[in-house]
This record gives structure tokens, sequence and C-alpha cells, in this order.
């Protein structure tokens, strides 16, 4: 039962990295770059639950400040790339955030350990090891699912009332035409920086989440792969409309570890899966349509009722 | 004195090792240039290519020649598979699903690798053996390392011919001028898919060349090469400037030179992040690339 906890969390950790990456997808801005901001709000998180003892909201949170302040450092000088440059750029920051991550060390020495085995903190190419705030606590692989499950929530939450206000619109004018929404003065520039930063904000705090969960990191974690299977997740499930994140990501994490009996496939199983949903449905598993036609078909029953009491009323 | 011997030296090295970086730039840019699509599976040419090359170096009294000419084969057939597979069902679509339609390929021909190099050799790396190691051409202070000028000689004869076929024939005119337009290629006559389909073959030809090359002289032959191979040759790509194959043996040359003198400089464990800040700062202040005109946006 542990394991299928643990597949929960990875889960819910996948969905808000999914979400990251669509936050400035509707602005136009396709981001290959999240791993850095993911590895990031990981090691800050885990350094302080580990070294400092922190509180393990609190060292989430900071982990996500962390990815939302180095996405600035990246948003502000590329707000002007446009299309593949953009992505590229955020290719080339995040490599280089990698190769940082993965020789960074600091830290304290640690007394009980075995021999070759007696750092606490990240320790270079070696990996951050003993991330144990999930065991010292006392918090059981369940109760952890619980608690990214309500991040989660809060995530999803936040994009259902950003989809439902104006905001939304405006960023999607964006992707549509930028020179068209400067002329009907929507402020490009602010709201694709933002919309970049929330990104880097949920990056770091899934990172912080995925530190706790795996209780080990190194650099060559936060590899372009992990960057590219997020954007696939956006890519996959849809992006265009805020079901598409969730529901990619939830598919593309539980689907190969539903599939057991040919476990030692599975990854083929996902390259496989990734390439097929393009080749049949390019727009994303989900698309806008899609909802669109659910959405009449369960208000339609509802709008009639109201239409027909009030023809009623009139007679 | 002797510091600039050896810095000298690192920048001549970096140089003949970049031409394998510039080789698959190449391939990047075909594609690039043709379709402006990025095909994240070019990685696998490169594998496929270095996986050839070192059977075919088990085979005694192979000429080194025929090897290249196995690697490009086999690379070119990895090439054929992304344009049937990949990109012929999605021509209409947008350039993104294509881009993830190959990263679904990457992943699934790199995972099928693994388990087979698994499975035959029990481990992830297998020896290529390297023909010249050890021979050394001295140059005054310097020394030249025989299979890196190999390296050299082979990339400048397969550039050139490159170069041939696009400017002096037929097929070279209708390449350029798909790239230009494809509507008005099929207007004038030109089989745009067929040209399309040449490029993708000879881009996947050149990456297996590249495998060749690579796994020659790193004397190791991976499953993971593939994707080395697909970060370095597209951070070149783009750090010439996308789209010209000048652009691309210029990116492919800086990013050797600036690897070696990075590592000779500050710190070896450092090196790819130089590199990769170095690329982001190009891209920032000269989009177009190091080579390239930057192209005005009309409204």
């Amino acid at each position: 039962m542990g394991y299928w906890y643990t597949i929960a969390a990875l889960t819910g950790i996948n969905v808000i990295l999914a979400y990251s990456v669509y936050s400035s997808f509707i602005t136009g801005q396709v981001s290959l770059g999240q791993a850095a901001f993911f590895g990031v709000g990981a090691y800050v998180a885990a350094s302080l639950t580990t070294l400092l003892d922190m509180n393990f909201f609190v060292a989430v949170m900071f982990g996500g400040m962390a990815g939302g302040l180095l996405s600035l450092l990246v948003g502000f000088p590329t707000l002007r790339l446009k299309g593949y440059h953009f992505t590229i750029a955020t290719v080339a920051f995040a490599e280089a955030t990698r190769v940082i991550l993965h020789n960074v060390k600091f830290g304290r020495p640690k007394e009980d350990g075995a021999v070759g085995d007696r750092w606490l903190g990240p320790d270079g190419p070696v990996g951050f090891r003993h991330i144990s705030y999930l065991n010292d606590h006392n918090i059981s692989s369940g109760e952890f699912a619980v608690l990214v499950w309500c991040f989660v929530l809060v995530v999803v939450g936040a994009f259902i009332i950003l989809e439902r206000s104006r905001i939304s619109i405006l960023m999607r004018t964006i992707s549509e035409d930028e020179v068209v929404a400067r002329s009907i003065g929507i402020s490009v520039a602010k709201t694709k920086i933002i919309a970049f930063a929330c990104g880097g904000i949920l990056a770091g705090i899934s990172g912080g989440l995925y530190a706790h969960l795996l209780t080990f990191i190194s650099g060559n974690d936060f590899i372009i792969h992990l960057s590219t299977i997020a954007l696939a997740f956006v890519v996959i499930g849809g992006g265009q409309t805020l079901w598409g994140p969730l529901f990619g990501a939830i598919i593309f994490t539980l689907l190969p570890e539903i599939m057991r009996p040919i476990q030692s496939f599975r990854i083929e199983l996902f390259g496989l899966l990734i390439l097929l949903t393009m080749l049949f449905r390019p727009s994303g598993a989900i698309s806008a349509n899609w909802v669109r036609k659910i959405r009449f078909s369960l208000l339609r029953k509802q709008s009639v009722t109201n239409l027909r009491s009030a023809t009623n009323k009139e007679n | 004195m002797e510091f600039i011997t050896d810095l000298l030296q690192t920048i001549l090295d970096g140089l003949l090792f970049g031409s394998t970086y510039a080789l698959v730039a190449i391939g990047f840019t075909l594609i690039w240039g043709l379709l402006k699509i990025l095909n994240l599976a070019h990685g696998q040419t490169v594998m496929v290519g270095m996986f050839v090359g070192m059977l075919s170096t088990k085979i005694p009294g192979l000429p080194m020649i025929v090897g290249v000419l196995m690697a490009m084969i086999g690379g070119a057939l990895v090439g054929l598979l992304i344009d049937r597979i990949c990109y012929r069902p999605l021509r209409k679509s947008h350039e993104l699903i294509t881009m993830i339609a190959t990263l679904g390929f990457w992943i699934l021909l790199e995972e099928i690798f693994i388990k087979i190099y698994f499975n035959i050799w029990f481990r992830d790396y297998v020896a290529f053996e390297n023909p010249f190691d050890g021979f050394v051409l001295e140059l005054g202070p310097l020394r030249l390392r025989y299979d890196y000028l190999v390296t050299l000689g082979v990339s400048l004869f397969l550039v050139l011919t490159l170069y041939f076929v696009v400017f002096k024939t037929r097929l070279g005119l209708a390449m350029r001028m798909v790239s230009e337009d494809h509507d008005i290629g099929y207007l004038m006559g030109v089989s745009v898919a067929q040209v399309l389909t040449i490029a993708f073959l000879i881009s996947a030809a050149f990456g297996g060349a590249a495998g060749y090359l690579i796994g020659m002289t790193s004397n190791i032959a991976g499953p993971y090469a593939g994707s080395m191979a697909v970060v370095k040759g597209l951070f070149a790509m783009v750090l010439g400037g996308a789209g010209s194959v000048l652009g691309a043996i210029a990116g492919g040359l800086t990013l050797g030179v600036l690897e070696l003198v990075g590592s000779f400089l500050f710190s070896f464990s450092y090196r790819d992040a130089i590199a990769m800040l170095f690329l982001f700062a190009v891209l920032i202040y000269r989009p177009q690339g190091l080579i390239g005109s930057r192209s005005i946006e009309r409204i």
C-alpha cells in the first residue's frame, strides 16, 4: 500500500510541475527549463529542513520562492526572444543550473554515518543524501500524499479562478498575436514576466516536495529529460484548457505504474504513448472543443428547465 | 610562455574536437532550415552511428572508411524512420506537436537500445577501439592527436560534399527552393515530400558519422550518447545561428573551444555550465546567433 501512496504523491508533484509549464505556456512562452527551477526548489527546501530544521511547509514555500526568483532572472533578459529562441535559452539556463547543482557542496559533517557517508547537505557529484524530515517527524507516506494533494487542490483552484477571469483571456491573446495584444493595451511584458515567475514558483514548490519524497537528490536528476517530460504533460494533456495538464500528468504518471506485468518496458511505453497521442490527437487528449461540448451537454438540461419555468410564469 | 603554449594547445584541440559538434549541428540545421522544426530525435542517429561503428571495429581488417559509411547508413535508416513516423503524418500540424513526437521517438529508441546494450554486455558502456590511439603529430611545441586530425578530415570532407550537393546540383536547388517556401516549391513542380525525405536522410547520415567519430575519439560507445549529442548539437546550432550550415560549423567549433578552454582556465566540473551560460548570453544579445543576419519583423 505504501508503494501506491508514493505513486499518488509523485502524481501530485507531477501535476504541479505540469501547471508550472502551463502557466507560461498560455502566454505563448514554451519553456523547456522547468528542471532548473524544480532542482533549485528541491535543493533549497531540502537544505532548509535538513540543515536548519525548519518547518517542512515553510521550507517548501522558500523553495518555491527560490524558483520564482530564479525564473525572474531568466524571464527579464529573455523577454524579447520569440518562439524557439526563448525555448532554447531556457534549455541553456537549465543545463547550466544542473551543472552548478551537480557540483555545489555545503553543509556540515555528520557524526553517525558509515565510512564515506559523513556529510549532511549537498555533497557535490555524490548528491544530497539524508533528507529525512518525513522519517524524523513520523509522517507516513499516506499523510505525505494527502499533503501533496492539498497543494494540488490549491493550485488547480487558483487556475480555475484564473480561467474564469479576464486575465486568462489577456494571456491567451498574447499567445495568439503579441502585436494585437499590445495594440489593444495589454501590458505584454508585465503579463509574460508574471506568468513565467508563477511557473517558476510552482516548479520550485513541486521540487521541494519531490526532494522530501525521494530523500535523495543529485544534480543529474534535473536533466533536459525532466523539462521535456514536464512540457509533454501539457502538450499531451492539451494546452487549450486547464484540465489538459491535470489529465496529462495523472495519466502519464499512473499508466506506466498500472502496467505492472510489462513493468520493465515502462519507459518504452511512455515514449510510445507520447508518439501515439501526438499522431492521433495532435491538439492533446482534452481539447477546448471537447470541454465546451461536455459543459454544454451538462448545462443544457438545467437551462431547458429554467426556460420552461420562466415561460410558465409568463403564462 | 608555457601557459600560452598550453592555451594554444587547448584551443587547437577544441577546434579539432568541435568539428564533431559541427557535424551534429549541421544535421539539426538542415531540418530546421527546411522545416522549421526541432528534431529532438536527432541524437538517436548519433547513438546508432556510434553503435554501428563500434560493431564495425570488431570486424578485423575492415578499413575505417567502410566503418564510417556503415555508421552513416545506420544513422540514415533512423532518419528515415523519424521522417515516416514523426514528420510525415504530422505535416499539417503545429511545429510543437512534431517536436513532442520526436521526443517520444527519442525516449522509445533510447530505452530499447539501453535494454539491448545491457542484455549483450551487462553494462552501459562498451569500449570503442581506436586505431589511432597514442599516435601524435608533433608541430613545434604543439601536439596534435591523430584521431582528432582524422575527425577533422572526415568532417571537412562531408561538409564539402554537402556544399557541392546544395549549391551545384538540381537536388540542392530544389532544397533551397523548399527552404524558402513549401507552397511555391509545389507550384514550381518540386516534389517537396521527396526533397524533405532526402534532407532527413542526409541530416541523419551526418549524425551517424558524428556518432562514429565521437565514439572513436572518446573510446567508448554507450546508449546515453544520443542525449548528450542532442544537447550539444542543438546548442552548437543556435550558437552559430539556426538554419545556416556555416553557422552550425562556427557554433560547433566555438562550443568545442569553449568547453576545453573553460575546463582549462576554470574547472573541469563547471565546464558545461560555462559553455551554457555563454550560450545564454549570446542568445540574449544576438538572438540570431554568432553568424546569421538579423531578420526584420514586418507587421
